[in-house]
């Protein structure tokens, strides 16, 4: 089939060999972020690199290569390729549903990366049994909260009862206030945060000597609910192209 | 004792793979009967060995380099296990074999001892997150296997054996397909994994980025078949790339600072 003009710009925008270039500069640029350490002190790379080298490495935004404009761009133009793909190739047939639903994942999930990397906000908040807090610290920040945190208790476990063998879990009570009512009741762990009003609020350390405080990291991350939805998506589409797929037309063979 | 039932495994392995190779160039049935036992009863043994370490160890024995290693070779001989019935392609036992030796050895050689749990890998994520990645790295390392005989095959302009060589192409392919899903599975749940453990689904921490650079290389292998310039050979050098990139994920990355 002859296409021209327009058409043909917007077909190879969505081309398999567009998505094979892209792959390959973004793999060459993740493995440039893993080799150079990231977010480091600049005296760390001044003695590594030296003045010259990390003056380039600074304008380049290879010292924070994950959250360059140059690295978002290369994803979303990922993106849009796969975006692109699927809407100029699209068909009905049921074989094609299992690319349609990877390629659309990926792109979910690369939007959600987007939005992450823009709009995440992460702290930490100190917190002592019986405080109620109503604010998290960024960096050198304060940040308020919509609404206010109450330790009740913090509680450390051992695997045996000599309190120097190996820690367990550790876990804290949480009440969260909201408006002078408590909206919510968490015991929360390592493993299990609470999620109160778009924040979400993580075990995350202790001291030694003070066991009736503890370190909170909180996070409001409006990229997750939707990162989700591109891993199902991404992970139905896969199992149609590599299990589904193969299976039926084996049948019909 | 793990690692006495380890080294019978061992053994059992080296056996099978060396009593294969004259078979490689004949057609005599008995070595071949030989090599098929001794790999059943060596599986048997790891599969004792593995259900020894889980009972020890009160947790799933995944939380070392060395468990995690001792259960990828597992999942190796199993995985070929399967696809040699599938493909009937058994010219590729010693490859495979050798790899499951040399896995083995490696894991020997370190830390066998067994740690309480730290809070963070209490979590149900733990199993599946491990278990996916590992079962993609099988397939994968199947692939590998593969695509070296392919090349090795193709040599020259012709193909040897040119049914042989559709047939290896066609199983990496199938394998890569399948290591694609379970390693995406992998990153996934380690992605969700750490969302509810760290606060953050994706940091960019060597391991993770190195999974996906992995990733995406057989991601571009996937793709490469729908592009008509694209010849088999080539395919096969990027199934090659795929596995060392994949190795230095699994224990390369080590050198790195980073969660795992």
């Amino acid at each position: 089939m002859q296409k021209s003009g327009p058409k043909l710009v917007w077909h190879s925008l969505g081309s398999i060999r567009g998505t094979i270039v892209l792959l390959t500069v973004i793999i060459l640029a993740c493995i440039l972020g893993s080799l150079i350490p990231q977010n480091a002190q600049e005296a760390f790379y001044l003695s590594r690199y030296g003045s010259k080298l990390y003056r380039l490495l600074q304008l380049t935004d290879i010292i924070d290569l994950y959250h360059s404009w140059w690295f978002l761009t290369l994803l979303s133009l990922l993106g849009l390729n796969s975006l692109i793909h699927t809407l100029t190739r699209f068909s009905l047939r049921f074989s094609s549903a299992g690319p349609i639903l990877a390629r659309l994942g990926i792109v979910i999930v690369l939007v959600s990366v987007l939005i992450s990397t823009l709009r995440r906000e992460t702290g930490f908040m100190e917190i002592y049994e019986g405080e109620e807090i109503g604010s998290f610290f960024t960096g050198d920040k304060d940040k308020p909260l919509p609404f206010k945190v109450y330790l009740e208790d913090f509680i450390i476990e051992h695997y045996s009862d000599d309190p120097s063998s190996a820690i367990k879990d550790y876990k804290s009570k949480l009440k969260i206030i909201d408006r002078g009512q408590i909206a919510a009741v968490k015991t929360i762990a390592v493993n299990d945060p609470l999620r109160y009003r778009g924040y979400t609020f993580y075990q995350h350390g202790y001291d030694d000597r003070n066991l009736r405080y503890t370190v909170l990291q909180v996070g409001k991350d409006p990229g997750v609910p939707l990162v989700y939805v591109g891993f199902i998506s991404l992970m139905l589409g896969l199992i149609f192209v590599s299990v589904v797929n193969p299976l039926i037309t084996k049948d019909k063979d | 004792m793990i690692n006495t039932i380890i080294n019978i495994a061992l053994a059992g392995y080296l056996i099978s793979a060396v009593s294969y190779i004259p078979h490689l160039f004949s057609k005599q049935k008995t070595l071949s009967i030989t090599s098929t036992i001794t790999m059943i009863l060596a599986l048997s043994a790891h599969t004792v060995a593995i259900a020894v370490r889980w009972h020890m160890a009160d947790h799933l024995p995944l939380t070392s380099l060395y468990e995690s290693i001792i259960l990828f070779a597992w999942l190796i001989v199993v995985t070929y296990l399967a696809v040699e019935f599938l493909y009937k392609l058994s010219i590729m036992r010693p490859f495979v074999t050798a790899i499951v030796i040399l896995a083995l050895s490696y894991a020997s050689c370190l830390n066998s001892s067994i740690r309480p749990l730290m809070p963070a890998l209490q979590s149900s994520w733990l199993g599946i997150h491990v278990v996916a990645s590992l079962i993609g790295y099988a397939f994968f390392t199947i692939s590998f296997v593969s695509s070296v005989i392919y090349l090795a095959l193709f040599r020259g302009s012709a193909p040897n054996r040119p049914s042989l060589v559709s047939n290896l192409d066609a199983l990496s392919y199938r394998t890569i397909s399948l290591g694609f899903l379970f390693l995406a599975l992998g990153i996934i749940t380690g992605s969700v994994w750490a969302e509810r453990a760290w606060g953050s689904y994706w940091s960019w921490d060597p391991k993770e980025t190195w999974a996906l650079i992995t990733w995406l290389i057989y991601a571009i292998y996937l793709h490469a078949r729908f592009i008509t310039g694209w010849r088999a050979q080539r395919r096969a050098w990027l199934a090659v790339v795929g596995f060392l990139s994949l190795i230095f994920t699994y224990v390369g990355v080590r050198l790195l600072p980073g969660l795992h």
